[in-house]
């Protein structure tokens, strides 16, 4: 009885992490776990700079599981050509693309015509064959969701643009050729894991806004493109 | 049929022998008959040669005789008299004064009609007189009734009232001789720019004089609302405009202004200035009506002394001011995946006009860049909740911290008690920055 009457009471809360940000990340055949750190500073940098709470653990997923349709945003990248996706795969990732779901492709291998490049732009034929994909123009709501940008760079520079396939006027696939996530990365020293060329750390920086943007697009989708904002952002990109 | 009839008779031809035919045989039985008389002057007994000559003479005359087979035709003459139209303006305008302070225009008109009866009376026997008053129409009219009646006439139409004239000619004794028109000239059809152009063609081929007499002395000064341009409806919270026609009548170079009311309260305001002494000209009124429902505008110029009328100084009109789209106010307190399906949903429906706002950065959060490198504007609490609050049908707030004091609302608890007495509604929706910690949140309303 003393040890109870003694016992702080817990904050209880009655909400889950079902509100928060998850960045979750598929699994697939292929090695799809190789940028967990980069996920957990993306959700720390995320928690640390916007009102956003999130989840600091990267949570794994199976493309084929109905559990993808609790998590709004997914994070599927490869360091290599991706394997070829099941039939359960692909209907599932059709499913939940078109019900609102959200992915974030990202080629670790800095690849262009080859490797996850073309693996993945050949899987997304599968996955939406009526959708093409689009460069995202620097206009688009992705580059002002919370920092003002102009460039998309990642660990490489491979490609200066965002790729995205559209479903109405919701971008559901965004993919960068460029492995943000590995501009993220850190060891378990705390060290960044990888090199980023060719603009260095500050670089780094830019990539670090740039998921963080994505992720805040994942969110608030075209909020920023409300009128209310335009004047504001027009004066401070002049 | 207004004549005296008067018999005449007339030698006439009956044959149907054309006249040159007529001739060339008269002319052969002359030359017969005179062949014939020749033919007798042998006779030696003078007796036998004239009774000769007179036998062939008649049978030459009976033979003309049954040649043009003569008739006597009657002809009956009617004299019909010069029909003379006397046309009386009986437009709203014939009510003015002739001078300040004086009798109608209408009235003026009637003691002239009244002056005139003894000379038309003098006259009649030649010409009948008509009085019709005229407006858009033509109307049979009495002097008496110039006198009693006011006119009430919406416009001055004189061309389409000289066509009814000349289209109710009909027969003869209905040809129309002579137009006699009293008028203040204010006509407001065709002749608005004066007699030119078409008009002035149209006169021109109706084929009788048309005489005026001027009523009214030009130097009355009036200010009028002429008319008012302004849709039936318009949407709560969006632009209308209304469009006044004003007329001034002796206020060159004056300066004024036109005042939209409702209520007694001033909505609008237009600066005038009159460059001529017959300018019209047209005010503008652009508004945005704030709540729904049917209103009374009042458009009005000042009164000036010395105007003529001062009625016309203001019109009203009424305006059905209805709802366009319900407008939503979505306050979040950070984005979450709720947040973002309840913005899709609303923003998707067309018939929802939504202001939404998300707080992206609360103060203990670091960006860790200049605010310039941000796409985030100050959350604009006092424009929303003190100036705007009560254009929103619906205040939806999610997920609230009210502890921050750089977003928090509680500075605006009055003004959102008075929106939601006033018939706006409110959802505010918990989370865990507003119920997390299952205490009683500090909350907008949620105390009172």
């Amino acid at each position: 009885m003393l040890a109870s009457a003694l016992a702080a009471p817990a904050v209880a809360r009655a909400f889950g992490d079902a509100s928060r940000f998850i960045p979750a990340v598929a699994q697939h055949a292929g090695t799809w776990d190789t940028r967990a750190s980069g996920l957990r500073r993306l959700a720390w940098e995320l928690q640390r700079r916007t009102s956003v709470e999130s989840i600091l653990e990267a949570r794994a997923v199976p493309l084929e599981s109905p559990k993808l349709f609790e998590l709004p945003f997914v994070y599927l990248s490869s360091d290599r050509e991706l394997p070829a996706f099941t039939p359960p795969q692909l209907e599932n990732l059709r499913r939940y693309l078109t019900f609102g779901g959200f992915v974030f492709a990202d080629a670790n291998d800095g690849s262009n015509g080859n490797g996850f490049d073309q693996s993945f732009r050949k899987l997304m034929s599968e996955v939406l064959p009526q959708v093409q994909p689009r460069p995202l123009p620097a206009t688009h709501v992705v580059f002002k969701t919370f920092f003002l940008l102009d460039t998309a760079p990642g660990r490489y520079l491979t490609s200066a643009q965002l790729d995205a396939w559209t479903i109405g006027k919701r971008a559901a696939v965004i993919y960068s050729q460029n492995d943000v996530m590995g501009a993220l990365a850190r060891d378990e020293s705390g060290t960044f894991e990888y090199e980023v060329t060719p603009g260095g750390e500050r670089q780094r920086e830019y990539a670090t806004r740039l998921a963080i943007n994505i992720a805040m697009y994942s969110l608030c989708l075209d909020y920023k493109d409300d009128g209310v904002h335009i004047l504001e952002i027009m004066r401070r990109r002049r | 049929m207004d004549s005296t009839a008067i018999d005449t008779w007339k030698l006439v031809s009956l044959s149907a022998l054309p006249v040159w035919a007529l001739w060339g045989l008269g002319a052969a039985l002359l030359i017969a008959a005179v062949l014939a008389c020749l033919g007798v002057a042998r006779e030696p007994i003078p007796s036998r040669r004239w009774a000769l000559w007179g036998l062939r003479i008649l049978a030459a005359i009976c033979a003309l005789f049954f040649l043009i087979e003569p008739g006597l035709r009657r002809v009956s003459v009617a004299r019909v008299k010069n029909r003379i139209a006397v046309l009386i303006d009986r437009s709203a305008s014939m009510n003015f004064p002739t001078s300040v302070g004086g009798k109608s225009r209408s009235a003026t008109v009637a003691e002239a009609v009244n002056a005139l009866a003894p000379q038309m009376e003098a006259l009649k026997d030649r010409f009948s007189f008509e009085l019709m008053g005229f407006d858009s129409e033509l109307s049979p009219v009495t002097s008496k009734q110039l006198e009693l009646d006011p006119a009430r006439g919406g416009k001055t139409d004189l061309l389409a009232s000289l066509r009814s004239l000349k289209a109710s000619e009909g027969t003869s004794a209905r040809k129309l001789s002579g137009v006699l028109v009293f008028s203040d000239g204010a006509d407001n059809a065709e002749l608005t720019q004066g007699v030119s152009g078409r008009a002035r063609q149209v006169l021109q081929d109706y084929g009788v004089p048309v005489s005026t007499v001027a009523v009214g002395e030009g130097g009355l000064k009036d200010l009028a609302i002429d008319g008012i341009k302004v849709d039936d409806f318009a949407f709560v919270r969006n632009s209308i405009t209304a469009e006044v026609e004003i007329r001034a009548r002796g206020f060159s170079g004056q300066a004024t202004q036109a005042v939209l009311k409702r209520d007694g309260r001033v909505v609008a305001t237009t600066p005038l200035k009159f460059g001529s002494d017959d300018d019209l000209q047209v005010a503008k009124f652009t508004f945005a009506p704030d709540q729904t429902g049917r209103f009374v505008y009042t458009v009005s110029v000042p009164v000036f002394q010395d105007e003529a009328v001062t009625e016309n100084n203001s019109r009203a009109f009424t305006l059905k001011v209805i709802r366009d789209r319900v407008r939503v106010l979505l306050v979040a307190g950070r984005p979450t995946w709720d947040e973002r399906f309840l913005r899709g949903l609303l923003k998707q429906d067309a018939n929802v006009e939504l202001i939404s706002f998300y707080i992206l950065r609360n103060s203990p959060d670091d960006p860790g860049v200049s605010q310039d490198e941000l796409s985030l504007i100050p959350f604009p609490r006092d424009e929303i909740f003190r100036e705007k609050v009560n254009t929103f049908d619906l205040l939806a707030i999610l997920n609230f911290n009210n502890d921050d004091p750089s977003i928090a609302l509680e500075m605006y608890e009055d003004s959102i008690k008075q929106y939601l007495l006033n018939g706006g509604a409110l959802a505010y929706v918990g989370g865990d920055r507003t119920f997390g910690d299952a205490r009683r949140p500090r909350s907008p309303t949620c105390s009172r």
